[in-house]
């Protein structure tokens, strides 16, 4: 039986404290590095308004200096063009491309929150609608979600 | 606070009898559950097979994607493959999320094979491990400028010559 | 002549820091008779290119860097953008009706701590790929390649029988120039530049050294 040779992984966990706020916590865990990150993301825009990092293991005696760089997300827009480019430059590549990762990660954690989040609500209270008219309902609050692929962009025409 | 959300993540490398790669991805999260598997050749680090299913997921059409996965059979893992699986398999016309397992997949791969170099420079007293790192930055000037260790005013880089 | 054959500005290629203008005028103090606008999937408007060298009394040609399912591919005389990536072949056939050359853009551009070279790829394996019966011409000197990786493409192209190019793959200043292709005859324009690419008639090399 074969040994494994690399692993890694993430694990993302979104709280909603209330209906304007997602707070996101992250941990990347690999054979080479481990890092953590709690995230706090604002509506209407879902715009970043804290990210905080914290190393566990990294390989160079620079890697710490990275943890202020993930203040160059802070302001920053989930929805807006190029946002995951953006955070692989000012965050990545300014800083550490592990953090990026992982905050890519709790971004798009927050924006699957956003759109199916509340179905879980309608569920446990047996309220669920029929899911196309609430994944309609929810194309016109969660920027992006329409044309995030092949079947909501169908549903979506 | 109860969570309202949650996903997990996780990609692992095995090798093979005949030194191939065997790579798998899988996403559980509150509302889907997937799966990708790839299959590497070595040293040319082509895609020679892939497999996934899709175990849950918020809509039953989510299946109609499993047969864009071979959109990534015969790819080479290297320069503009991040793009190329977006392109082919992601976006608006395929399932981002499948694109995203392949590219977990192709990440794992570079990792392991970047592990090897990163021991290397790993070591119990604080200047070896300067040392061992500065001499893999000389080794592989593509490191320069990639991260905050890295930059160009690092003090790791003072005084070091990079290969050309 | 000397000529950067590949170089990205930030008027089309968002990965660039590079003013076209600036990387004109560097091109020029470094010593070069030519540059290369080759952006990402997107080219210059034919008269823009044109009014740019009369400004510098200077060549500036138009080519396109071309994601393809194979590889990333340079294209001269082809005039149009690329919103979707396509296969090789499919650009090959557009390539030839349009009368163009096509040179496969550092083929072994590797990752940043390891390269493909540091797997045991030989140059014999390396030269089946099946992108190089595609194209006219393999980058065998690129400047955003480590050495082992253009050692490599410089010995598939001797397999191959391939003629080999050089480019700086420039996205800022100190970059241009860093690997060239010189060319035996004068070109005025780009139609000069796409006969001299069809005719074989270059060498590539490393130019501009660090610091330089």
């Amino acid at each position: 039986m074969s040994t494994l040779t690399f692993a890694r992984s993430k694990i993302v966990g979104i709280e909603c404290p209330d209906e304007n706020t997602f707070l996101a916590h992250g941990i990347l865990d690999d054979y080479i590095y481990a890092l953590e990150l709690d995230v706090e993301v604002k509506l209407p825009d879902f715009e970043l308004s804290s990210v905080q990092g914290r190393w566990k293991r990294y390989t160079t005696p620079e890697c710490p200096k990275a943890i202020a760089k993930l203040q160059n997300a802070v302001g920053l827009r989930i929805p807006e063009k190029d946002f995951a480019r953006k955070i692989r430059r000012v965050v990545g590549k300014e800083g550490c491309t592990h953090f990026a990762n992982l905050l890519l990660e709790c971004c798009d954690g927050i924006m699957q929150a956003a759109a199916y989040g509340g179905w879980k609500d309608l569920e446990e209270k047996k309220a669920a609608p029929e899911k196309e008219g609430y994944l309609k309902r929810k194309f016109e609050s969660v920027p992006g979600l329409e044309d995030s692929c092949m079947v909501y962009a169908r549903m979506g025409k | 606070m109860v969570l309202s959300y949650t996903r997990n993540k996780y990609a692992t490398i095995t090798d093979l009898e005949d030194g191939s790669l065997l790579v798998r991805a899988t996403l559980e999260d509150s509302f889907f559950a997937c799966t990708v598997e790839i299959e590497v050749k070595v040293p040319d680090l082509e895609i020679t097979s892939i497999w996934g299913e899709i175990k849950r997921a918020f809509n039953e059409e989510c299946q109609e994607a499993i047969p864009l996965l071979q959109e990534a059979a015969g790819l080479r893992i290297g320069s503009g493959i991040n793009k190329t699986i977006s392109d082919l398999v992601g976006g608006s016309e395929g399932c981002p999320k499948l694109a995203d397992l392949i590219l977990e997949c192709i990440d794992e791969v570079v990792l392991r094979f970047t592990l090897p170099t990163i021991k290397e420079t790993q070591s119990i007293d604080e200047q070896e491990r300067i040392k061992g790192t500065r001499e893999m930055l000389r080794q592989n000037p593509g490191l320069l400028g990639s991260c905050i260790a890295f930059a160009e005013d690092s003090p790791l880089l003072k005084g070091l010559e990079l290969e050309k | 002549m000397i000529i950067d054959l590949h170089v990205h500005t930030k008027a089309f290629s968002s990965d660039s820091n590079l003013d076209p203008e600036e990387a004109i005028k560097e091109a020029k103090k470094v010593g070069l008779d030519g540059i290369c606008f080759t952006e990402h999937n997107k080219v210059w408007e034919i008269e823009e290119i044109r009014r740019l060298s009369r400004k510098w009394g200077f060549l500036v040609a138009n080519g396109v860097e071309v994601d393809t399912v194979e590889g990333h591919v340079l294209v001269f005389g082809l005039h149009r953008d690329f919103e979707r990536i396509i296969h090789v072949q499919e650009l090959r056939e557009m390539a030839d009706q349009a009368g163009g050359v096509m040179i496969v853009a550092h083929p072994f551009k590797s990752f940043r701590v390891f390269g493909v070279s540091d797997l045991s790829l030989s140059p014999e394996q390396a030269s089946q790929r099946p992108i190089f019966k595609s194209v006219d011409a393999l980058e065998g000197f690129s400047g955003k390649t480590a050495e082992k990786e253009n050692i490599l493409a410089q010995e598939v192209a001797r397999i191959l029988g391939m003629n080999m190019t050089g480019g700086s793959d420039a996205h800022s200043l100190e970059a241009i120039g860093k690997c060239v292709t010189i060319f035996e005859n004068n070109i005025k324009d780009e139609a000069g530049l796409i006969q001299e690419l069809k005719r074989g008639r270059f060498q590539a090399a490393y130019f501009r050294r660090q610091g330089g």
